[in-house]
């Protein structure tokens, strides 16, 4: 039940999850009193909601935190989606977000008595091997950080929340585990690889992929806010599907391309700031990742609206008109 | 005996290493001369990158494009649709011609005790493992397929490497086939499959034509734990007439490396006469189903009983070399 005049922190209230969370949480009931963090203000910040912007990276971000947090008497929810959600070009900044000001946020809810914590990660730190199991369950190690650096410092992530679960027992702390989110406004990179003209696949390979909407996403998030529901959790649609029928509904030619040449092309494309994506991220097109939504089904009673094939092709028709074929 | 013949093996070798390590330079060089100019490369992509997109767009390309995706997915529901552990309707659909004219009429599998097989609910089928390609896998599913009353498709349980190749790994998949692993295999029986093991694993397709029907050692038991945790019987089941199809004369464990396999194998047909020589041999097949033996007296603790496991595990491969034994003392001929 939420309390009355609970706290939410939202930090990365400037990206997608944050700012729509917030923007959820506001529509929902004026109960909760709303704090947005971020370095950039919000494009759309509804109003009665209180903007701070910290940089997380800078060396004083956890004091500023404290500060912030101590100024509220109340139970207090910090819902931390201040990551890249993507391989950042800039490595260093992106690297220093995630394990700097992870800890930053950390270290000031240590010291304001924070009462929850959430963590807004993702699938793809499960990593893709051709040994995975067909459904990775919570308990599955997490091998993604030998794939490529970016998954390693998510994996870190993870584990700085765990660590503060163990270390301080009164919290709360949930990690969320999105797996690809896919819908008519949420941008990233697996979205701008659907939407471009032609798509590069892996020659030989087809791997079995998964797709949660933007909007199950969002309440899996607001039913963590409201209700203490400590451990880790999938957050995926029903159903998988081949790349390729991926690639079909989205009524796109593809190209495919033996494995070697791909990766070279994606290095090369990666280092001229021409492509998305490096070459770390091309075992994602060849073998599966598919979590396991059992866990979140039966804790959490969570109910995705959309299927993965519903959510996939409402980002077909919904997107922009790029995604279309004209 | 390995043939009379001058050793081939060193200059193969070496020959695909030199290609493999040329190749690699080839690459790291692009890649340097890239990074050394990235004004230049970055113009040289980005037109390429236009022109191909042009041409990706062009209204040609799109119509032939539409013209392959329109006879490719000629019956739209169907195709692609894939259950849980990615098994597609229509691909089986695509092979079951091809395996049925195996099963009838190139092997002409007999049957004994379909009624053992036959029964409701999830099962795990151990059998022998033969043949250096995997058709007694195959042609196993297609005779339970054929004789169990409602038709069931039994999926099989691979080993890791297979998911390594290119073309074969997604093939594998689409016709039932499961990454050989404890999650999946309880999942599987969780929503009521039937499973089939081959618990000799490679050492089973491996071995030389001298140790033909000679069981190998039932790896470390792990689909009588299996077994046990989930209370499933297993039906032991005897193949006659896999080892046949490709008798392997000698292996080759380092060729068989460089191509991403677990060894490279010499029959009197291949690799000499190319392609055709791995054409399998018309021997007569027989399958038989023992009587299942019950598991559901056994908790799942018992499958920390490591003396437990290996008994019941030679009690069932003893029971498969007896079948075996048997069914080759009646044998008249390797071909009818």
């Amino acid at each position: 039940m939420p309390r009355r005049n609970d706290v939410v922190v939202v930090t990365g209230a400037a990206s997608f999850l944050g700012s729509s969370i917030l923007r959820a949480l506001k529509g929902l009931t004026n109960k909760h009193r709303l704090i947005a963090v971020d370095r950039h203000r919000p494009a759309v910040l509804p109003g009665g909601i209180e903007y701070h912007a910290i940089d997380l990276v800078m060396p004083d971000a956890d004091r500023q935190l404290a500060e912030l947090l101590k100024g509220c008497e109340c139970p207090t929810t910090i819902v931390h989606t201040a990551l890249p959600n993507e391989h950042v070009r800039r490595e260093q900044y992106g690297h220093r977000l995630m394990i700097v000001g992870t800890r930053a946020v950390l270290g000031a809810a240590k010291r304001a008595h924070v009462h929850k914590l959430i963590l807004a990660s993702t699938t793809d730190v499960y990593g893709a091997f051709a040994t995975n199991p067909q459904y990775l369950s919570e308990t599955h190690p997490l091998h993604g950080g030998s794939q490529s650096d970016y998954l390693k410092d998510r994996a870190r992530v993870e584990e700085l929340f765990r660590r503060m679960e163990r270390t301080e027992p009164g919290r709360v702390v949930t990690i969320l585990r999105p797996c690809t989110i896919v819908g008519p406004s949420v941008k990233n990179f697996e979205t701008t690889f659907f939407r471009q003209p032609v798509i590069p696949t892996v020659l030989g390979f087809d791997p079995l992929v998964q797709f949660v909407h933007e909007s199950d996403v969002l309440s899996a998030f607001i039913t963590v806010i409201e209700r203490d529901e400590p451990g880790t959790f999938n957050i995926v649609g029903d159903g998988v599907m081949p790349l390729s029928r991926a690639i079909h509904l989205a009524r796109k030619p593809s190209v495919p391309l033996p494995e070697c040449i791909l990766s070279l092309a994606a290095d090369i494309a990666w280092s001229l700031d021409i492509g998305f994506a490096p070459a770390t991220h091309v075992p994602f097109l060849k073998y599966s990742c598919v979590a396991d939504g059992e866990k979140s089904h039966r804790v959490l009673g969570f109910e995705p609206a959309y299927t993965s094939q519903e959510a996939f092709l409402n980002f077909v028709e919904r997107g922009p008109k790029s995604a279309r074929s004209t | 005996m390995p043939p009379d013949e001058p050793p081939m093996e060193p200059n193969i070798v070496t020959f695909l290493d030199d290609a493999k390590q040329a190749f690699r330079r080839a690459l790291r060089d692009i890649a340097r001369m890239a990074t050394e100019h990235p004004e230049t490369a970055r113009h040289i992509i980005s037109t390429v990158t236009m022109l191909l997109e042009r041409w990706c767009t062009s209204p040609t390309y799109r119509k032939a494009w539409n013209f392959y995706e329109m006879w490719k997915y000629r019956d739209e529901q169907q195709f692609f649709e894939v259950d849980e552990f990615g098994l597609d309707p229509a691909m089986i659909k695509l092979v079951e011609p091809l395996m049925q004219f195996l099963y009838h009429h190139y092997f002409r599998v007999d049957v004994e005790g379909a009624a053992n097989m036959a029964i409701g609910g999830p099962a795990l089928l151990v059998a022998n493992h033969s043949g250096s390609i995997a058709y007694d896998g195959a042609i196993t599913n297609i005779a339970v397929m054929n004789n169990h009353p409602q038709r069931r498709y039994a999926r099989y349980l691979v080993d890791d490497f297979v998911y390594n190749l290119p073309f074969i790994g997604t093939f594998i998949q689409r016709t039932g086939g499961v990454r050989a692993c404890h999650e999946n295999a309880t999942k599987l029986i969780e929503h009521g499959h039937m499973i089939m093991v081959f618990p000799e694993g490679i050492k089973g397709i491996s071995k030389l034509y001298e140790n033909r029907y000679r069981l190998e050692r039932f790896g470390r038991g792990g689909y009588v734990r299996l077994a046990m945790r989930t209370g499933v019987p297993i039906i032991p089941t005897a193949i006659i007439g896999a080892e046949e199809i490709h008798p392997l004369i000698w292996k080759s464990v380092k060729l068989g490396k460089l191509l991403g396999l677990p060894f490279f194998p010499f029959t009197p047909t291949f690799p000499w006469l190319g392609p055709f020589g791995a054409i399998p041999l018309p021997t007569k097949w027989r399958i038989i189903f023992g009587r299942p033996v019950p598991f559901s007296r056994y908790k799942p603790r018992d499958a920390e009983n490591p003396k437990l496991v290996g008994k019941l595990s030679e009690r069932i491969r003893g029971e498969i070399q007896r079948m075996i034994d048997d069914a080759l003392k009646k044998r008249v001929s390797l071909w009818y």
